[in-house]
């Protein structure tokens, strides 16, 4: 969300010199890197800025000294951590191994997942400081600490790769939860019924009218259903509730689509506007 | 060193102007320089008025202002203003201290003699 305090700092931000710019931009930067407060990061950015805005005729190392860097740090500092970044970067991280885990999927045609891979959260969760220290290298103080997190935060990179890689070898056959080796049709069928179910939990989640919670709730029973259909699980009712779901998925995917181009047309239809059309 | 010293001695002075009236930024910098503080830069008040506000002896309130951007103007606390007596006590008793050194360094005194 972009608060009044943003705007107006991006507006001034805009006015000044290409120098000037860039200095502030190191300062946005080396915040982000900390993981400072979003809030408290625009309103300190803000206070400064409006301060270098109202003075004319100086730039910004006769402002803030000339190493902005050294000032950005101590700001940095000094300034409460949101763990809010941490996560998203945690989350993309996760997000890119479940992207390795499925592209080995489709390479091996078998859908197989092993004990080993309850360690993968917990190697991203060492990767994510490593990386965001070895990356955002001008950040953070001190050379010789920045070359051996990069460094390891390569080698962790790499072998949580070659661990999910080798997860779905033979030898480790013991280790599986469960494994399915069928048609590369059946595997990529379940592989969208599971992106499905976690989309379906997404909106679930994050919508607040009723229409659209039942909609994911529609969608991930059939997303479920469809799963256990591939992998030939029947169960007491199975039959009739295959019909059923089929049936409300058609008719949920509909309503749905003409709920939204009735949101749409509301910003177009005269009466909302109040206005009479002659 | 010099700006070790002059940190902390800054986080008193700001304070004490900010107890006389509600200020700015842009204002703490006007008034240091009026009591001849000219060798403040202009940035470095922002990490202290940032810090004294997180222990919470000051707090900061965004006023609009009909000339351009929003200003935060700074309030004493309660708190900052204990904090700003016990300030001031330290202040004097290390300046007594302090001034006692350098004028037995420039006076014809037996105890350096001594030495």
């Amino acid at each position: 969300m972009i608060t009044p305090l943003k705007r107006e700092y991006d507006h001034m931000l805009s006015t000044l010199d290409e120098a000037d710019r860039l200095h502030f931009q190191e300062l946005e930067g080396v915040l982000d890197a900390h993981y400072v407060d979003e809030e408290e990061k625009w309103d300190i950015l803000h206070e400064m800025m409006t301060h270098f805005y109202e003075t004319e005729n100086i730039s910004f190392k006769e402002m803030f000294g000339n190493d902005p860097k050294s000032y950005a740090l101590d700001l940095a500092t000094n300034t409460d951590r949101s763990s809010v970044g941490f996560w998203r970067d945690y989350r993309l991280m996760i997000g890119y191994y479940v992207f390795i885990y499925f592209l080995c999927v489709i390479i091996i045609g078998r859908l197989a997942l092993s004990w080993f891979m309850i360690v993968v959260p917990f190697l991203v969760l060492i990767m994510v400081p490593l990386m965001n220290r070895g990356i955002k290298q001008q950040a953070f103080r001190g050379p010789a600490k920045q070359t051996l997190t990069t460094i390891l935060f390569i080698l962790l990179f790499g072998v949580t790769k070659i661990f999910i890689i080798f997860s779905f070898h033979e030898r480790f056959e013991q280790f599986f939860l469960f494994n399915y080796e069928g048609s590369i049709f059946n595997i990529l069928r379940v592989m969208i019924m599971l992106a499905v179910i976690f989309i379906g939990i997404r909106i679930f989640q994050l919508s607040k009218g009723l229409f659209h919670k039942v909609f994911a709730s529609v969608i991930i029973l059939y997303a479920i259903n469809s799963t256990l259909q591939t992998f030939e699980i029947a169960w007491p009712g199975s039959a009739i509730f295959n019909e059923v779901i089929d049936i409300a998925t058609i008719l949920t995917v509909i309503a749905f689509f003409i709920h939204n181009i009735k949101i749409e047309n509301r910003f177009w239809n005269p009466k909302s506007t109040g206005k009479t059309v002659k | 060193m010099k700006s070790q010293m002059l940190k902390g001695i800054l986080e008193g002075c700001i304070l004490k102007l900010i107890e006389k009236e509600t200020l700015y930024g842009y204002d703490i910098i006007v008034r240091l320089k009026e009591f001849n503080l000219s060798m403040v830069s202009e940035g470095s008040i922002y990490p202290l008025l940032h810090k004294l506000q997180k222990a919470g002896y000051i707090t900061g309130r965004r006023v609009k202002s009909a000339e351009g951007p929003m200003r935060k103007y700074y309030k004493i606390t309660d708190e900052g203003k204990n904090y700003l007596d016990e300030f001031q006590l330290h202040w004097r008793e290390l300046d007594g201290a302090v001034n006692q050194i350098f004028e037995e360094e420039y006076d014809d005194n037996p105890a350096q003699k001594r030495i």
